[in-house]
């Protein structure tokens, strides 16, 4: 079992980088991008319709992703967010029509400080870390009272750097999201208040939920 | 004169242990407080006793294996984590659920939350000192786990949903039982009110006791019963409808004082409105039909993400699933309300007495493997 798990995961992992590399540009076109071959149909049917889309050569049983779009709310919170001139882009879809906005994470506060004070997001439902082959990207989801929809913010950084932006003096919720970010991945979450390990004991040395850490250690902890 | 002048009273504050394996933390939680007397100056939940890495084994399990795994992570209200993960898969890959599985999942997790509510019930009761209450509860609670198994075969554990809809069909005799005890659960939920509501020792306990801040609640992210008592109508039920949950009439109750009678009372009162759900979840499901769709045996989903969340017993149950066109998800995050919780029981009780530390923590209605995952 541990060898199935040991192959499957990095496998998983390489796959995954140029794949998800393209969806997070700001046009819809940008979809196209750098595209593996286990990617590429499913791409180009979510981007561009009218586009000539190449013919499954295999696992015909797969289903399609639907095509995304923002729900109504979603779509009166981006073009809020829009308002703001903080110059984020288009706002993509995910799958349940909330606006996803990319962010640079030298900027993040600000635009942070911007929502919760001109549009009352204080209200921070979750943080999640993820490990892309090529970087580390942190998702943050807000929830809107106001328009009952659920802002995404994504921030991305390269895998040699392991620094980000805390948000803790922000939003007080993301203060165990974060330890728990570094407790999993190993991101350092600069000028959070406390950053040590949450749910890992305190003397543990690896980081669980990084791709490249296998499931069972040989030799034990 | 002198001789009284000469005693010294030293005063320190007392660090105390509260727990791992405190009896009311409901799972394993060590608070550790910081007391002046009677009074909490600090204190600082230590939680993942019970971390089993759910969020690694979704990377490495597939989607028709992790829907067994997923119950064990909030194991109270399991029909929910099932829905959660299975929808979350299906809205990405945009499965479409038949309509006969839809109402069945509805029906199934609103008779988990008066399950999960039943039960919050009897042990917070335990919690208070009052023992009685606890076998009604569990009475009621254990006729919803008889309609559990007979759909499903499990009481706590069912591995109902999965990626296309639900995987096994009404018992033929379950809509008959299930009418039966909606008939008679509105008259069991007034004896726990007569037993509890009006009984003066138990407003003693509970009545202006932990008065939650509006502003601090939507600051750490609480939700579900807790932050409904602070006056924010914040139900996903209603707010962000997935499933069947537009169709069909319920209210939402909320509090005004924010303290823990409030969301005493608000338990009971979505209990009733439960009942009303599933009443109209049963005359509308249609008797014929298939209960699940036609999924591959190998269900690859292909790449996108999703935040999907559902209103559990305690909260705003989420999960944002990331995948990458593999028949495992690549990123599952749960967003888990007792989490939040936890995190906000701090702000909860400093400056309260030692005393009122489990009614407080009691009314969050924490449940720990959730927190740790």
């Amino acid at each position: 079992m541990s060898d199935e798990d040991k192959k499957a995961t990095p496998e998983a992992g390489t796959e995954a980088g140029p794949t998800r590399d393209a969806p997070t540009g700001d046009a819809p076109t940008g979809d196209a991008g750098p595209i593996t071959e286990a990617g590429s149909t499913k791409e180009a049917t979510v981007a561009a319709a009218p586009a000539p889309a190449p013919a499954v050569p295999k696992a015909p049983a797969k289903p399609a992703a639907p095509p995304l779009e923002l729900s109504p709310a979603g779509k009166a919170l981006a073009d809020a967010v829009a308002g703001l001139g903080f110059d984020l882009g288009e706002a993509r879809p995910d799958s349940w029509g909330n606006p996803t906005f990319e962010v640079a994470p030298d900027r993040l506060v600000d635009l942070g400080t911007a929502l919760k004070a001109k549009l009352g997001l204080s209200y921070l439902a979750c943080l999640a870390p993820l490990d892309w082959p090529d970087r580390w990207e942190v998702a943050y989801h807000l929830y809107d009272f106001e328009r009952k929809t659920w802002l995404a913010l994504k921030t991305r950084i390269p895998k040699d750097q392991v620094q980000i932006p805390s948000v803790t003096p922000l939003w007080p919720a993301a203060n165990w999201y974060e330890r728990e970010g570094y407790d999993m991945y190993g991101v350092e979450f600069a000028g959070h208040p406390h950053l040590a390990r949450l749910l890992m004991s305190d003397d543990w040395q690896t980081f669980p939920l990084r791709k490249d850490h296998p499931m069972d250690l040989e030799g034990g902890y | 004169m002198s001789g009284l002048n000469m005693i010294e009273v030293r005063t320190e504050e007392m660090v105390l242990n509260m727990g791992p394996h405190h009896p009311s933390t409901h799972g394993v939680l060590r608070l550790v407080l910081t007391l002046d007397g009677e009074i909490i100056r600090s204190c600082s939940p230590v939680i993942g006793y019970l971390h089993r890495g759910m969020e690694k084994l979704a990377e490495n399990r597939t989607f028709v294996q992790y829907p067994g795994i997923i119950d064990r992570y909030e194991y109270l209200t399991a029909m929910f984590t099932g829905v959660l993960y299975s929808m979350s898969a299906e809205k990405i890959a945009g499965i479409e659920v038949p309509e006969k599985a839809v109402w069945m999942r509805m029906i199934m997790m609103e008779l988990n939350r008066i399950a999960s509510h039943l039960f919050w019930l009897g042990t917070y009761m335990l919690d208070l000192g009052a023992n009685g209450l606890l076998f009604y509860a569990l009475r009621e609670r254990e006729m919803i786990l008889n309609l559990f198994e007979e759909v499903c075969g499990a009481r706590l554990l069912y591995s109902y949903a999965c990626v296309g809809g639900v995987r096994f069909p009404n018992s033929p005799t379950f809509e008959k039982h299930c009418r039966e005890f909606l008939k008679l659960f509105p008259d069991r939920i007034k004896d726990y009110e007569a037993i509890v509501t009006d009984n003066p020792v138990f407003l003693e306990r509970v009545d202006g006791v932990g008065v939650f801040d509006r502003q601090a609640c939507l600051d750490y992210g609480v939700s579900g019963p807790p932050l409904r008592s602070v006056g924010v109508k914040k139900d996903l039920r209603k707010d962000n409808p997935s499933l069947f949950y537009d169709q069909v009439a319920f209210d939402v109750p909320i509090g005004t004082r924010g303290d823990t009678l409030d969301r005493y009372l608000l338990r009971i009162e979505e209990m009733r409105q439960s009942v009303r759900i599933i009443e109209q979840c049963l005359d509308r499901m249609p008797a014929e039909g298939a209960y699940k769709a036609k999924v591959p045996a190998v269900i690859k989903v292909p790449p996108g993400e999703v935040y999907f969340a559902l209103e559990s017993p305690r909260g705003e149950l989420g999960a944002y699933m990331v995948t990458n066109n593999a028949d495992k998800c690549y990123r599952l995050k749960l967003r888990c309300p007792s989490y939040n919780h936890t995190q906000f029981l701090p702000v909860a009780i400093v400056g309260q007495k030692v005393s009122d530390v489990m009614a407080i923590f009691g009314s969050l209605d924490v449940i720990l493997p959730e927190v740790d995952r």
